[in-house]
């Protein structure tokens, strides 16, 4: 369940590429994350949902508005700010899950602990593991990902993102890239870990179907926060 | 920087093609860079051994002995030409004292008193002109090497018996026990019995070269007791210069070191140098750009990755290490395999060409470990080099625009 600590907070949010020729991707979009929520971001293509995406997933800073993520804003940071910024707070579930091809699906889940640790602590063996049980792939430690299938990649995606105890895991159509048997159970994990862990899932999809099953459904439409339901309301922003 | 080794190393382990074919580039140029430099270093040793290797680093001698000119005429200037001619044998002849007051330095492996004159050596009908060169035993064979280039009969260099060089054996038909007849061009004649026969390398000391006790030299040339010069080794023959210059403000005698009389040898070894070094430096330059071409496409193949990682939180600096390391581990597997294969092209080339007369190598390499420890690390330092452009993009790269491959 979401609690009152708001862990990303847009405040009149634009973000503008090009110089000559300016594209108005997000326009002055003002948004609250609280910790333990279960969002979906949907849009037609163009509508700026990448962008919002990169930007909550401190991929980008705003071109004006102010943005932070767990306290930090995001505007003052340069590309490593926002790299340490990411590695404490922030998981990525791709659509074509993204693992490393060399890697056992052990390594790859390894890989958030061993980007943060040094030679003094060693990375987090037991935690990789115990993670990859809770997804179901407590056979498959040492399998590469080319020896998985699409939904058991999608997993190790999973496991990877809630490695470290990050607290925001952003998902760029997690189930896009799968049949309808394996998306829901992708999606379902999701949920299991947003209820026990009260981890913040901010999934932007476009399947309305899944869509409908979280909690919270913001929809971009031109750079824009056309509609954000919650089941207790409806936001239609000015 | 543990990040950064640990998938350097995955990346060696899982990207085989790329691996070999970068582990091939420094191999080879590593291979080339020993060789080359292991053969001229041989050529070297072979030329300093040929031309120093049976004579000394520094000679020590009398001055030459010219006219005294008389320029003191009232109102004018003379004009003078001094004709030296034909010099007197010259001879130290309180030796012990003069060896006495050239003390010791760290630089000076060994001094020894020599006769040094000329002559010839007769045998039946035969008669070959000869230097005629007398020592004492054990300091004239550090000063020549005759002991370890024997190649018949003893070192043995008692009074009556002498040692001669292969080319004059050959030339006067004789072998080890059999007695010549030497005559000194002062004129005294004895005769002596070959007890070695020695292949020093150096055709001119090998063709007319007769090694025999400090006391014969000194009876055959009428030397009373004197000698001709003073002969000095030191350690390393291109510190003969400066020694030679400490030498001269503790004896009132001429000191010349070998160069002043080699100066073609001197050129060619500089000019070996150079070549080498230009050379080495352009096998170098092949391997740091080969290892940046094939790792520009590493990198362009695995941006997609390296945005990832970038996404998972690595800093710049982590993905800079990912592909230094990458670099370094392709420069120390291949500057081992380089150097092994060095190794293994030498020892091959000296057992090829091993026909001289004491069954070693005409090729003449020196092949050493230290010239091994060093292309390996050269090694390393250019794949990180070479590696290090590659690596910056790398770690430049926009984790959006790799992800989405753009």
């Amino acid at each position: 369940m979401a609690s009152d600590e708001t862990l990303i907070r847009f405040s009149s949010v634009s973000k503008i590429y090009g110089t000559e020729v300016q594209v108005h991707a997000l326009k002055e979009v003002s948004l609250e994350f609280k910790r333990g929520e279960f969002v979906a971001i949907t849009g037609p293509s163009g509508s700026g949902k990448s962008t919002l995406l990169n930007l909550l997933g401190a991929l980008d800073r705003p071109t004006s508005g102010t943005l932070e993520i767990g306290g930090v804003r995001l505007n003052d940071l340069d590309a490593d700010g926002l790299s340490r910024l990411r590695r404490i707070h922030l998981g990525f579930i791709f659509q074509f899950h993204h693992l490393l091809p060399d890697f056992t699906a052990l390594e790859n889940v390894l890989v958030p602990s061993r980007i943060c640790v040094g030679v003094a602590k060693p990375p987090d063996i037991s935690e990789a593991k115990a993670l990859l049980e809770r997804v179901g792939l407590g056979s498959k430690f040492d399998s590469k990902p080319a020896q998985l299938s699409g939904g058991q990649q999608q997993r190790v995606a999973i496991a990877r993102a809630l490695a470290r105890k990050r607290s925001i895991v952003l998902a760029d159509e997690p189930t896009g890239n799968l049949d309808s048997v394996s998306g829901n159970e992708v999606f379902e994990l999701m949920k299991e870990f947003n209820r026990s862990e009260g981890t913040t899932f901010l999934i932007v999809t476009h399947d309305q179907n899944l869509a409908r099953k979280t909690r919270r459904m913001i929809t971009v439409v031109d750079g824009k926060i056309a509609t954000d339901v919650t089941p207790e309301k409806s936001v239609e922003p000015a | 920087m543990i990040f950064g080794f640990y998938t350097a190393l995955r990346y060696v382990q899982s990207g085989r093609n790329q691996t070999i074919l970068m582990l091939c580039l420094v191999m080879v140029g590593v291979t080339a860079y020993t060789f080359i430099t292991a053969t001229v270093q041989g050529i070297q040793s072979d030329v300093i051994r040929n031309s120093l290797g049976s004579s000394s680093h520094v000679t020590i001698e009398p001055f030459d002995d010219l006219p005294i000119v008389d320029r003191t005429i009232d109102r004018g200037q003379v004009l003078s030409t001094i004709q030296t001619g034909q010099q007197r044998e010259k001879k130290i002849s309180d030796w012990p004292s003069e060896i006495a007051r050239l003390g010791e330095l760290p630089e000076i492996t060994v001094i020894s008193p020599a006769v040094l004159g000329s002559g010839f050596v007769e045998r039946g009908t035969q008669s070959r002109p000869v230097s005629i060169r007398g020592g004492e035993p054990e300091l004239m064979d550090r000063i020549v090497n005759i002991k370890k280039d024997l190649v018949e009969g003893v070192f043995d260099l008692s009074a009556g018996k002498a040692v001669i060089g292969i080319t004059l054996a050959k030339k006067l038909n004789v072998s080890v026990s059999d007695r010549v007849r030497v005559i000194s061009n002062r004129g005294v004649q004895t005769n002596v019995q070959i007890a070695g026969i020695v292949y020093a390398g150096n055709p001119i000391a090998d063709e007319s070269t007769i090694y025999v006790t400090l006391g014969d030299a000194q009876r055959l040339l009428r030397l009373d007791g004197s000698i001709s010069a003073i002969e000095v080794k030191v350690k390393n023959v291109f510190d003969a210069a400066k020694v030679a210059e400490i030498l001269r403000q503790r004896v009132k005698l001429k000191c010349t070191p070998w160069m002043e009389n080699n100066t073609q040898v001197l050129t060619l070894i500089s000019s070996q140098n150079i070549a080498t070094g230009v050379i080495r430096a352009f096998a170098l330059l092949s391997v740091a750009l080969g290892i940046a071409s094939v790792l520009n496409v590493t990198v362009t193949q695995k941006g997609k990755e390296i945005g990832i990682i970038k996404s998972m939180g690595a800093v710049q600096s982590q993905v800079l290490y990912v592909f230094i390391f990458l670099g370094g581990f392709i420069g120390l597997l291949g500057g081992l395999a380089g150097a092994f294969l060095s190794y293994v092209l030498n020892a091959a080339l000296k057992v090829v060409s091993a026909n001289t007369p004491k069954g070693a190598p005409s090729f003449a390499t020196d092949f050493q470990m230290r010239q091994v420890w060093e292309a390996v690390i050269v090694a390393v330092l250019v794949a990180v080099i070479g590696a290090y452009i590659p690596a910056r993009k790398a770690s430049k790269l926009d984790p959006v625009e790799a992800i989405r491959g753009v």
